[in-house]
């Protein structure tokens, strides 16, 4: 028993001291800094992996790769684009970008409020030295819940909505022969259906049936040419430049009826930066006017409308007629480099006549808003803008009167 | 690689920096898994403070990294992360990749050029190698750049490869001076840089490769045509004869890995343990990119290629793309926030968006010369502390007092003449535009000087003789921007190599930087080699600066001595060493502009 026992001592005794030996060998196996670097090192080696991006970075590098958000490349969802008054939309897309720049996107979209949109559309690669392409897109819209007010500029503020599906195939050329120019010309076929809402309050239906064109559904060929001097440093998001711009609409109804017509939209467009872009002034004045022959007349859903984007504390399509103006004065100051707040007056009326088409009689509207931007495009516009008839809460994600 | 470079100035960048915000909460910290711990300097608890061969001056790197792979990093996303998560640790201490004696070691990361050797005009103005470009004759166009910036990649007659890059269409000589002048500032600084020369391309000298190919949107490849050559040379400023001012930039030995990030470490190179934000020549990296207003220091402008040496594959860290510096913010002239105002920022916008456009931003007031290929760059208006890349970087605001102060001392090595070399090396051809950036840039040196010599102890180089004798350096007097304190204040300990631990042993003041223990305390101070370990051969000294109009020279910095053959050696320095750790931000900026 003593015998074991100071066996057992011995090699508890020999294995503490084998442990102190191990111990301090441990503590003197680095016995320079350059050891201890290359301990760490090698300790980092035995647990070297390769680098996982997360999720996020390879759909964000894969798109990059791609050229970038606005490179057609796959699936993709697409926002808004069916018609003014659609609430928030979106829906599948697919893109693609060819070797030779030309791009195709099929796209479908559902709005909040039941607005659908369905398109395929195409643009060629730039050529004639880069300053011209051409483009062209199939498209099906249905707007189930359209606003329809009285005509004129002194309409009550009642209306109804109408249902309106259109349905287009159609192509455009662009050229620019010098910079601040901008030429373009196309022509396609439309056509539209259009009827009271299922929504509709049917004691206000009188709206709606007392509309040229109301349940007409005709077939246009649209052909359209427009001009345009743009010294604008972004079309989407701008500071500073002008803009004046042309564009005439000849709508000529293929079905019968009476309702072909040829619209003409004008635009001036004045930005004034001021110590830098610190602050930004803006003026805008847009006027469109229609003429038809004798016994013919324009339908009210191609009619120049007013209100929402342009009239901004007014309804969408508040106004309608066969001519309007509208004007817009703003202040806009520097937030941040992606944000910008303003404020704004809007002026303006839709009128019958042709001579009724001046600067008196116009409905106004003033308001305050932020805007998120990049160099060139809106990204989103949060506005508050008040008339005689209410206060209006604005999201958008397109620039001032687009 | 060019897929990246050619996003930098992407017009989408706001959408995805208005949305990113959202998911990249979602996302787990991956700088914290591939964090290396620990200080690769310092000892561990039960190694010595110093060893026998402290202070290193070159790190090596010991193993293998062959298997280290390219791996492209997101410009937005990493925007994006930089922008809004804030990466990287959370408590900033000390930087690690130092050696004990607080200065930055060689390494794959940096080589000691500038204060450390002489450096002559002609070195300048050779910049890294003695490559003078590409040979006149059939330049053989291999790849082309993709996106906004036109470029591509071409082989010379010597089977040289080279990547051309262009001024923007109006804006002669910006960004190719930019990129010539700025690389060479960072060769000299330490950096490891691409060979960059600028020369003159003609039309008639490209040849299509045969091999030559244009990336897809799909991520396929197509065989280049002669009119993508065209396309490109259309985005390109051309000179009145046809041809077109470039500048090329030798392809970097090695196979090229993509970039770095300037948080965590790459998980793939074994040789990297140190947090990137934790380095101090990425630290340091602000006030060079101060210096020179490079905005854009962001993981796609750097690169890491692996090389091969003696038989063994290590990573080799390089920063490039210098085009977006001085005035230039490589598409154009630079916006005027840069170098003021992160991309996104809450502080101004709080100020601003109520104001009316009454809250006019200081910088919106700066005039900029009207010289050729000069743009937005100027020295009158500059605040080094103030100074801010556009996107938060975050070995930039964990740049503590003794990170900027030791890039201060490096940029004040570089001379008014070896400054005005380089700016030659841009070959600008309005001698005033030489002249003004020359100027700028020595005036914008002195503001750093001024401005980070003086915010901490300046005390350097000190030496203790074989009598006792301490002597050491005032920097910010030894350059003219403090005036000398009334008095220097020595404490003397014996140390303890194998603890750690200090003992007092005396006090000692003088006016001048040059002073001794007091009698009784240098007894106690001479080296006893009786004592087991080493305990009796070291020297602690801690010296501040008393009297001074800077309230934080008062702190002292701490210089350790070993006693060896050649008498005492300067082991230890320490410039902050009781500073408790803080929170990541630019330290220096809380003052308005």
């Amino acid at each position: 028993m003593t015998s074991d026992m100071h066996r057992l001592k011995s090699i508890v005794t020999a294995a503490l001291f084998a442990g102190a030996l191990l111990g301090t060998a441990h503590a003197q196996d680095v016995g320079s800094r350059a050891e201890e670097m290359a301990r760490q090192q090698e300790e980092k080696a035995r647990k070297v992996a390769a680098y996982r991006p997360s999720w996020i970075e390879r759909q964000l590098l894969s798109i990059e790769q791609a050229g970038g958000f606005g490179v057609a490349r796959g699936l993709f969802v697409t926002f808004g684009d069916i018609k003014r008054g659609a609430g928030l939309a979106l829906g599948p897309a697919y893109g693609k970008t060819f070797a030779s720049g030309a791009v195709a996107i099929g796209k479908a979209a559902y709005s909040i409020r039941g607005y659908k949109v369905a398109q395929v559309s195409a643009r060629s690669p730039l050529f004639a030295e880069g300053r011209a392409f051409v483009r062209g897109r199939a498209r099906w819209q249905d707007a189930p819940k359209g606003a329809v007010f009285a005509l004129g500029p002194d309409s009550p503020n009642t209306r109804t909505e109408y249902a309106e599906t259109k349905t287009e195939l159609g192509g455009e050329a662009v050229f620019k022969p010098v910079a601040f120019v901008r030429l373009g010309a196309g022509v396609g076929v439309e056509r539209f259906d259009t009827g009271l809402s299922r929504t509709a309050d049917p004691a206000r239906a009188f709206l709606f049936h007392a509309m040229p064109g109301a349940g007409a559904d005709p077939r246009y060929i649209h052909g359209q040419a427009s001009a345009a001097i743009d010294s604008r440093d972004g079309e989407g998001y701008t500071r500073q430049g002008t803009l004046l711009r042309a564009t005439l609409h000849d709508y000529r109804q293929q079905n019968d009826g009476p309702y072909s017509f040829q619209r003409i939209d004008g635009a001036v467009e004045q930005y004034l930066p001021i110590l830098h872009g610190n602050w930004v002034l803006f003026f805008g004045l847009r006027a469109s006017t229609t003429a038809t022959a004798a016994g013919r007349d324009v339908p009210f859903f191609l009619m120049p409308d007013l209100g929402g984007h342009d009239l901004r504390g007014f309804a969408n399509y508040r106004f309608r007629d066969r001519h309007s103006i509208v004007m817009t004065a703003e202040y806009r100051w520097y937030a941040q480099e992606f944000l910008d707040a303003a404020i704004f007056y809007d002026a303006g009326k839709a009128v019958p006549t042709r001579g009724s088409l001046d600067f008196t009689g116009l409905k106004s509207s003033v308001g305050a808003g932020i805007r998120l931007h990049g160099a060139q495009m809106t990204v989103l516009r949060l506005e508050v803008a008040r008339s005689r008839e209410g206060v209006r809460l604005l999201l958008a994600f397109s620039p001032v009167g687009q | 690689m060019n897929s990246m470079r050619a996003l930098r100035h992407a017009r989408w960048l706001p959408l995805v920096v208005a949305i990113l915000p959202l998911t990249l909460i979602v996302e787990s910290n991956p700088s914290a898994a591939v964090a290396s711990g620990g200080a690769p300097l310092r000892g561990t608890r039960t190694a010595p403070t110093f060893y026998d061969d402290d202070p290193v001056v070159r790190i090596v790197d010991t193993q293998d990294a062959s298997n280290a792979e390219a791996r492209e990093i997101s410009l937005v996303h990493d925007a994006a992360i930089n922008l809004f998560r804030r990466p990287g640790l959370k408590d900033v201490g000390r930087a690690e990749s130092i050696n004990t004696i607080d200065e930055v070691p060689d390494s794959s990361w940096f080589t000691n050029r500038a204060g450390s050797r002489p450096i002559t005009a002609a070195d300048m103005l050779e910049g890294p190698t003695d490559d003078t470009g590409p040979v006149p004759g059939t330049w053989t166009v291999s790849r082309k750049a993709n996106g906004v910036s036109p470029g591509f990649t071409i082989t010379d007659e010597r089977n040289r490869r080279y990547f051309v890059k262009f001024d923007p269409p109006g804006f002669p000589e910006l960004g190719t001076g930019a990129e010539a002048v700025v690389t060479r500032l960072f060769h000299a600084l330490g950096y490891h840089v691409p060979q960059v020369v600028i020369g003159t391309l003609r039309r008639d000298n490209l040849v299509l490769g045969s091999d030559a190919t244009v990336r897809l949107p799909d991520g396929s490849h197509r065989r280049m045509h002669e009119s993508d050559i065209d396309e490109q040379l259309r985005r390109a400023e051309r000179n009145p004869d046809g041809t077109y001012r470039v500048v090329l930039s030798a392809a970097l030995p090695g196979e090229p890995l993509e970039g770095f990030k300037y948080e965590g470490t790459r998980p793939d190179d074994p040789n990297d343990i140190v947090p990137h934000e934790n380095r101090r020549e990425l630290r340091g990296l602000r006030v060079f990119s101060a210096w020179v207003n490079h905005t854009d220091a962001k993981a796609i402008n750097s690169m890491d290629t692996l090389v091969t040496e003696n038989g063994r594959s290590h990573v080799r860290h390089h920063l490039f793309d210098f085009n977006a510096a001085l005035g230039s913010a490589g598409i154009g002239v630079r916006e005027r926030r840069d170098g003021y105002e992160y991309l996104a920022e809450f502080g101004p916008v709080k100020k601003a968006l109520p104001a009316f456009g009454f809250y006019v931003r200081p910088w919106l007031t700066i005039d900029y010369p009207r010289l050729r290929g000069i743009g937005r760059f100027e020295s009158k208006r500059f605040v080094p502390e103030l100074w801010r890349p556009r996107v938060p970087n975050p070995a930039y605001v964990r740049s503590r007092a003794d990170d900027t102060f030791w890039a201060a001392r490096k940029l004040m090595a570089l001379s008014d003449e070896l400054i005005r070399t380089a700016v030659s090396a841009g070959r600008y051809s309005d001698p005033g535009a030489e002249q003004f950036l020359a100027d700028a840039l020595i005036e914008r040196r002195d503001k750093i000087g001024r401005a980070f010599l003086t915010g901490v102890n300046p005390i350097v180089d000190p030496s203790l003789a074989g009598d006792g004798t301490l002597t050491f350096k005032n920097l910010a007097v030894e350059h003219g921007f403090a005036p000398p304190p009334s008095g220097y204040h020595v404490t003397w300990y014996r140390f303890d190599n194998a603890t750690g631990q200090a003992t007092a042993v005396g006090e000692s003041k003088a006016i001048a930087p040059r002073l001794s223990p007091p009698a009784e305390a240098l007894a106690r101070l001479r080296p006893d080699t009786t004592l087991a370990g080493g305990r009796g051969v070291y020297v602690r000294a801690d010296i501040s600066a008393t009297g001074g109009t800077q309230s934080s020279w008062v702190a002292p910095v701490r210089a350790y001595f070993r006693s060896g053959a050649d008498g005492w050696k300067l082991v230890g320095f320490e410039r902050m060493p009781d500073a408790p750790p803080m929170r990541p931000g630019l330290v220096g900026a809380e003052r308005n502009f």
